[in-house]
């Protein structure tokens, strides 16, 4: 059963794709492109997240530093040192991954939601940095100029390419992940955030395995960060502070915890709706906030696990007539 | 008379002011079935949760094999071959039978990072492996035909057999249960008593908290009775039985 599960994922993916293209092929308006640019850019960031909450159970309320570490260096690195773009990219996740240790090495060592305390000043601290640090970073102003990717001799300089590029890199993360959740390792991950004294029992050095999982997001949203900075070629602080880490943490809720599909479907709702609710003017924020309330209220696994839940009771229902 | 596997050392447990484990010596010898009773609070728990390393000790030391295991971790105690079951079950209720007792069999799964998010062969192997281990102890407690369900949909009697078979399948030396036939009825009672009986013959040894006097005294070569943190008798359970400080206990002060 659980192998068919894992087939059920891959043909998931296909429709993704295919599903993806489709959208690529028929959608000729650059707005819309880059909505779909930036859903794929935040899903990377939140199935880090997702792993980490939905998984190990762990929250970090500092994920948008991240993010903003992944940009802020691959902006500064090839801004101001003329540094590769790849190797700028590479360097933000060796920097977001050396800062997870840091916070998560006391954090973690604890039990209970301490890394959700430590992440929350964690993410502030960044915030501060980003704005004060201004000779770097720019300041509230923020920094432009950053280089596009360059694959040889094409340039990502359209939303189009740049769609593709994010989504192949969605996709491609998407099956190491549920390669890593379909692993001794994945489970052991699992266990943790279902029973952290049985975990133990089971010979997981619980401490350890909550440390790597929080670095992977860390490096998930590095990753993010670095694409969305090469992508809108100008950063600001306002795009990483806590606000952002919030939406977050809201986006893996609404979607669902414990599958990484929720990490899709929550990013795409949440980065969306604003656009829809345009309709509403003024009273945009008040219908995102009604949304969210009734999602919560009545699916708190959220839209992945409550759309399953009946499909199984419609099943139910039909066996049994 | 066999190896000793475990020997407790004077070992106490202090929670603030309160002396759960007061200064418990005794020896596990390799084959055998031990059980541990007493009223309730007397530090039956505690002391499992010392040897298993989820408590570290106030006081007092914990021998494995010779080696000194004290200051251990329990995931590291686990690795070296002493597992547990819990008194309110611990199953990961959001995977599947199988998973759970795949857990069991992850101390000795060396698949590494790598390998499992790039699925090599070397993975499959191991994951084939590691899959026919849980299947052959569901098999053994005869429960291969839930395999697939969901823990968290059993009812509580499967609940415990899968539990247990998620400890055997780390091939355990010591196996510590932990009130195994509390919320069971009669009939399942009496399929558990096979059931550990067949572990001991698989070589398993075996630690067991017990209340239900009938099995602990069917299937216990040695008692040991706690009251109040403290050791108050050792010995078989016949001479369990006639202590007078024992009885006194069970059926209070006439």
């Amino acid at each position: 059963m659980r192998s068919s599960l894992v087939r059920y994922q891959y043909i998931g993916l296909i429709i993704l794709a295919f599903f993806l293209v489709a959208i690529g092929s028929l959608v000729k308006n650059d707005y819309y492109l880059n909505v779909f640019v930036l859903i794929g850019i935040q899903a990377i960031a939140v199935l880090g997240l997702s792993l980490l909450m939905g998984y190990a159970g762990q929250v970090s309320l500092g994920h948008a530093a991240f993010y903003g570490l992944g940009a802020y260096a691959s902006g500064i690195l090839t801004v101001h040192y003329g540094m590769n773009p790849y190797l700028a990219i590479f360097c933000g996740i060796i920097i977001s991954a050396l800062m997870a240790l840091i916070v998560g090495l006391p954090a973690l060592r604890l039990k209970g939601h301490y890394l959700a305390m430590a992440t929350l000043g964690f993410g502030i601290i960044i915030d501060i940095c980003f704005k004060e640090m201004a000779s770097l970073t720019g300041g509230p102003s923020g920094l432009v100029g950053i280089p596009m990717l360059k694959f040889l001799n094409f340039t990502f300089d359209t939303s189009i390419s740049y769609y593709y590029l994010v989504w192949s890199i969605f996709i491609l993360l998407m099956i190491l992940s549920l390669h890593l959740v379909n692993s001794p390792f994945g489970r052991s991950f699992r266990a943790l955030g279902s029973n952290e004294a049985a975990a133990q029992a089971m010979g997981i050095n619980t401490h350890v395995a909550k440390l790597i999982v929080f670095i992977i997001s860390a490096i998930y949203a590095s990753l993010a960060g670095s694409l969305y900075a090469h992508f809108v070629t100008f950063i600001s602080p306002a795009s990483f502070g806590f606000i952002c880490s919030i939406k977050m943490v809201t986006m893996v809720a609404v979607g669902g915890m414990g599958t990484l599909w929720g990490a899709l479907l929550g990013t795409s709702v949440l980065v969306s709706l604003p656009e829809f609710l345009t309709v509403f003017s003024d009273y945009d924020v008040l219908v995102y906030g009604l949304i969210l309330i009734v999602v919560m209220i009545f699916m708190p696994e959220g839209i992945v696990q409550a759309s399953l839940k009946i499909i199984r009771r419609l099943r139910h229902q039909e066996t049994n007539v | 008379m066999s190896e000793v596997l475990l020997n407790v050392d004077s070992i106490s447990k202090n929670f603030g002011g309160i002396i759960a484990v007061d200064n418990i010596s005794f020896d596990v010898r390799v084959g055998q079935i031990k059980a541990i009773i007493g009223p309730n609070g007397s530090g039956k728990t505690t002391l499992f949760n010392l040897i298993s390393g989820h408590y570290q000790p106030s006081a007092g030391s914990l021998y494995f094999y010779g080696f000194n295991i004290t200051k251990w971790p329990a995931w590291k105690s686990a690795s070296v071959g002493i597992s547990r079951t819990f008194q309110n079950l611990a199953l990961f209720t959001n995977m599947s039978v199988i998973e759970n007792v795949l857990m069991g069999v992850h101390v000795h799964t060396k698949a590494g990072f790598l390998s499992s998010i790039f699925r090599t062969p070397k993975f499959f192997k191991i994951e084939k492996e590691a899959r026919e281990i849980a299947l052959q102890k569901l098999s053994l407690l005869g429960i291969s035909h839930i395999a697939d369900k969901r823990c968290g949909e059993l009812p509580f009697g499967l609940q415990r057999l899968v539990e247990m078979a998620r400890a055997l399948a780390a091939e355990p030396r010591l196996l510590l249960l932990d009130e195994p036939a509390s919320g069971l009825d009669i009939h399942d009672r009496n399929k558990l008593c096979e059931i550990i009986k067949q572990i001991r013959e698989e070589g398993v040894t075996i630690l067991m908290v017990e209340h239900d006097m009938n099995i602990t005294m069917n299937l216990a070569e040695e008692v040991i009775v706690l009251d109040s943190g403290k050791k108050i008798c050792e010995g078989t359970p016949k001479e369990v039985q006639r202590d007078p400080e024992v009885i006194r206990i069970y059926l209070g002060e006439g």
